[in-house]
């Protein structure tokens, strides 16, 4: 038997598509955390919809029953990042403190360095307090990405959601 | 070079004056940690907003004096000067400047520099808080530098944006009453031209977010390389170096043809023999590439705007930073944002005073950081 792996079978798939639904919601929520409003805006605008009708006709299941499958999968998605994020939080927290008592000022190998650090929600002009914990979230954000990138300490979640809907399309096939 | 001070008591504006009462009343410092000049700006923790009891600027630069110097050539046999003094016996020291492209580049000596400046403010045993700027496209590494660098100089310290800062300090809050009084934070686009990065941010009445700023690595480093690139292929012997070329161009930049008028020559020395070189071309191209490089920017970022805040965010473009200082600058970018078809645009330039605001900005947030918001450095 020969592998078809061709671009276009592939965006028949409805487990392709599931899996690609799954990945762009992630990192939408993602983006949202990070404050990247324009790239979420691009996809939900432009890349879910055409992946989420796709997957619709596809998928074997009737119109209530994708909304649900989808509805479900946002809301776990959005926990799950939620987690992530905390989760990462108190990790990079747990290491640095580790680190920091392990090896006093020492000379602990640096991990790569992050992006610029940045404002990631939107904090009024004359809330000098409020910019300034803002900075203290972002500096800490990207401190935490530095030592575990949010998209690697969720990896395994999406692994557990890509591929959810196959045996239902079994089922109702 | 020390600039005016609004008169604070004497007990707070000197050390040798200062008295047993003041020492452990805590000094609030904004400091902006330029490549080129620092500016430093101090007040005694709860005074009033008006009130500045210190305010410097010195050239960011430290000069080590070699093992050979002769005695009574360096004041008080000094083995590091700083700033003017290390300038003014630049023949006797190896200078070093601790910042590269706006970020700390090395620690050791941005860590004398700090102490340095801490001496300048005549704290003595006083606690000294700082709010320091930083480029807006610095990353962590460059504050766990710039964090080391002032580790037991100053107690707390808290990293800011620069161009928060500028923002900050260019408002003039007792004037927000006055009608005729544009606020510059409610609909601006800042552009922040420093040595490393450029910066341009929408500033709409909240602080830029990551979406509402574009930073790139080209500013005031890259146009004296293309300047100093220019001046080689035309006068390879003439022996410049990246210095001499950032004097060059802090006194003959320009952006607009009519200002080539009047040519810019640079003395040099080659063999010993003074030579006048005319480099109004390279200079020229390289604040061209600069002007470029930010009508681009902001192009992009006004496109981000909601459209119904363009027409007031284009009477509100402010230019600040060193770039700010290149003649014809601020009406150069004006007349490329008419030409691109942006309407009826005003772009203001905070020359001079651009390192003023952005300490002054550091002092205003060092007033209203609340305790838990400090980074403790020291014990």
């Amino acid at each position: 038997m020969v592998l078809d792996t061709t671009a276009s079978t592939q965006a028949s798939n409805p487990r392709f598509l599931w899996n690609e639904i799954v990945r762009w919601t992630f990192e939408a929520c993602i983006l949202r955390k990070e404050g990247k409003e324009d790239k979420v805006a691009f996809l939900l605008q432009e890349r879910l919809p055409s992946l989420i009708r796709s997957w619709s006709a596809r998928s074997g299941l009737k119109p209530d029953a994708c909304r649900e499958q989808l509805r479900s999968l946002f809301n776990r998605v959005q926990e799950s990042v939620e987690l992530g994020f905390i989760q990462r939080r108190l990790i990079v927290d747990e290491v640095c403190a580790r680190l920091a008592g392990r090896l006093p000022g020492s000379g602990v190998s640096k991990p790569a360095p992050a992006a610029s650090v940045g404002l990631r929600r939107r904090v009024p002009f004359d809330n000098v307090p409020d910019m300034l914990d803002a900075l203290a979230e972002a500096e800490f954000e990207a401190e935490g990405e530095r030592i575990l990138p949010v998209r690697s300490a969720l990896a395994p979640t999406a692994r557990i959601f890509a591929g959810e809907p196959v045996p239902q399309v079994a089922l109702s096939a | 070079m020390k600039t005016a001070i609004i008169a604070k008591s004497a007990k707070t504006t000197s050390a040798a004056g200062e008295g047993r009462s003041n020492e452990t009343e805590t000094l609030l410092v904004g400091l902006d940690w330029g490549t080129n000049t620092s500016c430093l700006m101090a007040a005694a923790k709860g005074s009033s907003e008006s009130k500045v009891s210190f305010k410097e600027q010195i050239p960011t630069v430290v000069g080590y004096a070699a093992e050979s110097v002769l005695h009574r050539v360096l004041p008080n046999e000094a083995k590091v000067l700083f700033g003017a003094d290390a300038i003014k016996h630049k023949l006797y020291l190896k200078l070093v400047r601790p910042l590269q492209g706006g970020v700390i580049g090395d620690v050791a000596s941005a860590r004398d520099f700090a102490q340095h400046l801490r001496e300048r403010l005549g704290a003595g045993d006083r606690e000294v808080r700082a709010v320091i700027g930083m480029p807006a496209s610095s990353d962590m590494s460059a504050r766990e530098d710039a964090r080391a660098a002032v580790q037991g100089v100053f107690h707390k310290v808290i990293f800011v944006p620069e161009p928060f800062l500028a923002a900050l300090g260019y408002r003039d809050e007792s004037r927000l009453a006055d009608s005729k009084y544009q606020d510059p934070v409610m609909n601006s686009l800042y552009i922040d031209i420093g040595a490393g990065s450029t910066d341009v941010c929408l500033v709409q009445g909240h602080y830029p977010t990551v979406e509402d700023q574009l930073s790139v690595p080209f500013a005031g480093d890259a146009v004296d390389q293309i300047i100093l690139d220019g001046i080689l292929a035309a006068y390879p012997d003439c022996g410049l170096n990246l210095a001499r070329v950032r004097e060059i161009k802090e006194k003959h930049s320009f952006v607009l043809a009519g200002d080539t008028s009047q040519p810019a020559i640079a003395t040099v020395m080659v063999g010993g023999k003074a030579r006048k070189l005319d480099v109004t071309d390279q200079v020229g191209a390289g604040c061209e590439a600069l002007l470029q490089k930010v009508f681009e920017l902001s192009r992009d970022l006004i496109a981000r705007a909601d459209p119904d805040s363009v027409s007031e965010l284009l009477q509100n473009v402010i230019v600040t930073g060193g770039g700010s200082l290149i003649k014809g600058f601020g009406v150069a970018l004006q007349a490329k944002l008419v030409e691109e078809g942006f309407e009826n645009p005003r772009v203001r330039v905070l020359g001079e005073n651009y390192k003023d605001y952005v300490a002054k900005g550091a002092l205003k947030a060092a007033r209203q950081a609340k305790d838990r918001q400090w980074q403790n450095l020291i014990g």
